[in-house]
């Protein structure tokens, strides 16, 4: 199941995070599956980018985030770019933000640390590459 | 003839002479009788009469430079002459008689007398004149009446010494006697030469008359008269030796008299005084009925009762015994021994109070009566002094030991004498340094000689080991005097393990405050470890998809497992402060840097502040002097001062207001960290009780971290203070600085710390 893939790159992910350890290593997981990968330690400098320029994308945010929280970034893509699938991640066992996020229509809250295999399985349903897996969490 | 009449006349002038000076020196030894010893009538006379004698003397003297004619002033002279020989003889006759008796002698009887005399003179005289042609008739008539009455005084003034030698033996009325005797003779000689002249005839009148007569003219029977006056000089110089005598007798005996009357005076004031002042309860009783005759100002005092109200009265009237055997008892020994002493007794005072008094009592006679007298001393207040203290001494868990400025135990007191490390008789009387441990003894003697010069009490504190175990005494020395020392020693073991426990109670209350504060923090802690947690999952995977791939990345696999072992090391670090915080054990003090601190707690609190979006900002003092103290502790600290500030500002609503300034800084010795809040702030009310325990704010506190921060602050010697400022509060601690603690600590040669104190006095 976990393989390269490097034929596929007609996808594009987006990683929001402020710790540059986390980012870096979502950089290389998602790279090492075959996708291109850009990365953005806030969300105000991901909100810069052009985001309905990209073709097949998803996004993977954290929720703490320095000003603008990772729910108060999907709220303004749910307006700004509502196709772009959004996958939350957090450090915190915090139920709430998991019911605010689904509330916003996440495709899926992840609790760090979450299992690889099933943030890549959730990336390729987010870029309608399969059928949805089984949730994984811890 | 002729020429031996005028060679008599000559020798008679000059034996005349003689005479008189003689005359004037017994007058003069009389009249110093008179003057020096005792005024009597007998000087007063004699002198009268020897100075008339005198004046008899000097004027016969005088008339026989006349010449033969009768010129009125020859005739007033031979006059005079005449009235004084006779006026002579009656005060040498009431001196005899004044001799004899004293006082005998009547102004109207001396007053006849001398009138008689002067009457008999002044006829004598008279009948002389008639026969101036014959002078030697002349002068017969004229003083064979005057040496008859004087030979006949002097005859009696004879007897009359005689009878005083016959009664005392006195040498000097002998001598004065004899001369008196044998000058009546001699003038009897005379008055029979003068009255054979008279008798004669005008023949015997004539030359042959005049050579009969001669005789009286004789120098022989002149040396006499002054031969007998000089014996009457010296009986008067032997009655003044005798008067003198006597006088000095009487003197000393009135003397002796007057001293033993002064003595009885004295004595008696004495006692009165004695009585009437004395501090001690005076009273004087009747033996026979027991009454009261006197009291002094004491007894009315001691008793009670008024002096009005205690004479004639007795005891047993007035109510004063307690227990009426008491006296039956001491009536006996008085009865038997005449006396008592120091019986101790107690009185019943008018008010009812009970006085115990000690008091003896005599027997003694007072105005011929049998009498008792009391004197008595109310030690009611002094056994009441004696009995508190005893009392204290009784209640005193200490021993108490009395010593020698060198060292001598003189007196002990312990209430349970088993109590002792060693029995009585194995240091009493006996030196410190011969009884105790040497270390031990020497501290004691400083501690003694420190009390004795300071006049201050003095401590030491030490322990020693008691049978299986090791117990602590703590040492107060009391200069009692400036030779001795009251020391005060109380075994404070229980109090050593208690404050001991205390501090354990205190290091786990610390411990619990930690784990609460942490449990606190689960859920962002969780989060600091879960973030590199992940980074790790995700680069391992990456590495295993890396290693799948051809040609193989190394410089992608390398970089990827450099990651993982870096945020292994951050989950590292989490666990290491988190272990050490949890940690229960007590650590030593050592030098603590706060900046580290601060920057340790931060890194704990990162994920929760960033989860509450909290910014904080940091103004550090790079040149921090280290500080004394329990790392662990302080940390404690400074993450409840930090969490309690995010507390207070995690509901503002602008990253502005959820901002907490973190400052370290040093001022002079002390060195301290605040956090500066613009939260919600608090009342003056609650300012107040912040660091009291159990007293919060909060929904879910406990009231514990602030008060448990205090209990850290005093045990590590410093302060953790709050004040508001502006809408928002600062919360600050300050610690002296560890460079400045020590100076002075090597200054006033004082423990580092409290806990340090017990550990280096008991050698714990």
């Amino acid at each position: 199941m976990i393989g390269p893939h490097p034929a596929r790159t007609a996808g594009t992910v987006f990683v929001v995070d402020d710790d540059p350890s986390v980012r870096r290593s979502l950089e290389r997981l998602v790279k090492s599956a075959g996708w291109a990968v850009r990365t953005f330690s806030s969300a105000e400098e991901l909100l810069q980018e052009d985001l309905l320029a990209a073709d097949r994308a998803c996004l993977i945010a954290d929720v703490h985030l320095g000003s603008m929280s990772g729910l108060e970034l999907q709220a303004e893509l749910n307006t700004r770019a509502p196709h772009l699938p959004v996958i939350l991640t957090s450090g915190l066992d915090n139920p709430e933000l998991e019911l605010e996020a689904c509330q916003l229509g996440t495709v899926t809250f992840l609790r760090k640390p979450f299992e690889p295999g099933a943030l890549l399985g959730w990336i390729r349903k987010a870029l309608g590459e399969e059928t949805s897996p089984s949730r994984v969490a811890i | 003839m002729i020429r031996a009449v005028v060679r008599d006349l000559d020798a008679v002038r000059s034996l005349m002479s003689s005479q008189m000076v003689v005359a004037i020196f017994l007058v003069a030894l009389l009249v110093s009788l008179h003057t020096r010893l005792r005024q009597q009538d007998f000087h007063k006379w004699w002198i009268a009469g020897w100075t008339m004698y005198a004046l008899f003397l000097g004027l016969g003297r005088l008339a026989l430079a006349f010449p033969a004619e009768w010129t009125s002033v020859k005739t007033t002279v031979v006059f005079l002459t005449t009235l004084v020989g006779f006026l002579m003889v009656p005060p040498l006759i009431f001196g005899a008689v004044s001799f004899r008796r004293p006082g005998s002698i009547t102004r109207r009887g001396a007053q006849g007398a001398f009138v008689a005399a002067a009457a008999v003179a002044i006829a004598v005289f008279l009948a002389s004149l008639s026969y101036q042609s014959i002078p030697l008739l002349s002068f017969s008539l004229r003083h064979a009446p005057r040496t008859l009455f004087l030979s006949a005084a002097l005859f009696f003034c004879g007897w009359v010494f005689f009878d005083r030698v016959r009664r005392t033996g006195s040498r000097a009325a002998l001598v004065t006697g004899v001369s008196c005797v044998a000058y009546a003779i001699d003038q009897s000689v005379y008055t029979g030469a003068q009255l054979s002249v008279l008798f004669g005839g005008p023949a015997a009148a004539t030359a042959e008359g005049f050579g009969r007569a001669n005789l009286m003219a004789t120098a022989a029977l002149l040396y006499l008269d002054l031969a007998l006056m000089c014996g009457l000089c010296l009986g008067m110089v032997l009655l003044l030796v005798e008067e003198h005598r006597l006088a000095e007798e009487a003197l000393a005996e009135s003397t002796e008299r007057y001293q033993a009357e002064r003595t009885i005076r004295v004595s008696d004031q004495r006692f009165a005084a004695v009585f009437r002042s004395n501090p001690c309860a005076m009273a004087i009783m009747s033996l026979e009925d027991d009454r009261f005759l006197d009291v002094n100002g004491s007894f009315e005092r001691t008793s009670g009762f008024t002096r009005a109200e205690l004479l004639g009265r007795t005891t047993l009237e007035l109510g004063m015994w307690i227990d009426e055997t008491e006296r039956t008892a001491l009536l006996a020994r008085l009865m038997v021994d005449g006396r008592f002493q120091a019986a101790e007794v107690r009185f019943r005072q008018k008010s009812g109070r009970t006085a115990v008094v000690v008091f003896s009592a005599e027997i003694i006679e007072l105005g011929g009566e049998r009498c008792v007298v009391f004197a008595g001393v109310d030690v009611t207040a002094i056994q009441e002094v004696e009995a508190r203290h005893k009392a204290i001494l009784q209640a005193l868990p200490d021993w108490v030991f009395l010593t020698t400025s060198d060292g001598t135990f003189l007196e002990f007191h312990a209430r349970d004498q088993r109590h002792l490390i060693m029995p009585p008789a194995d240091f009493l009387h006996r030196n410190v340094m011969d009884v105790l441990p040497h270390e031990l003894a020497v501290r004691l003697m400083n501690c003694f000689s420190q009390a004795l010069r300071s006049r201050q009490p003095a401590t030491v504190e030490y322990s020693l080991d008691v049978g299986p175990e090791r117990r602590f005494y703590e040492v107060r020395a009391v200069p009692s005097d400036p030779n001795r020392v009251l020391s005060l020693v109380r075994d404070v073991t229980d109090q050593i393990r208690a404050e001991q426990r205390v501090r354990e109670l205190q290091q786990e209350l610390a411990h619990t405050g930690r784990a609460m504060a942490l449990g606190a923090l689960t859920g962002s802690l969780a989060h600091e470890i879960n973030q590199p947690l992940s980074a790790i999952n995700n680069n391992a995977h990456a590495a295993l998809l890396l290693l799948e791939m051809a040609p193989l990345d190394a410089v992608a696999l390398r970089e990827t497992i450099a990651d993982i072992v870096s945020d292994n090391q951050r989950i590292d670090d989490v666990l290491r402060r988190l272990r050490e915080m949890l940690r229960k054990e007590r650590r030593d003090y050592a030098l603590v840097a706060l900046n580290s601190i601060v920057t340790d707690v931060l890194a704990l609190l990162r994920s929760s502040f960033i989860e509450r979006r909290i910014v904080v900002e940091l103004a550090m003092e790079p040149e921090l002097p280290a500080v004394y103290g329990d790392r662990v502790q302080l940390q404690q600290v400074v993450l409840n001062i930090l969490m309690n500030a995010a507390d207070a500002v995690s509901a503002m609503p602008d990253a502005a207001g959820r901002t907490l300034t973190v400052t370290t800084a040093v001022a002079g010795p002390t060195v301290s960290v605040a956090v500066a809040d613009k939260g919600v702030g608090v009342s003056d009310e609650n300012l107040a009780r912040m660091f009291d325990p159990f007293f919060t704010t909060k929904p879910n506190g406990m009231g514990l971290g602030l008060s448990i921060c205090r209990t850290i602050m005093d045990a590590h010697g410093g302060r953790i203070e709050a004040a508001r400022q502006g809408e928002g509060l600062t919360c600050w601690f300050s610690l002296e600085a560890a460079r400045h603690r020590e100076a002075t600590a090597a200054m006033e040669h004082r423990p580092l710390t409290a806990a340090a104190v017990s550990a280096r006095e008991f050698g714990a």
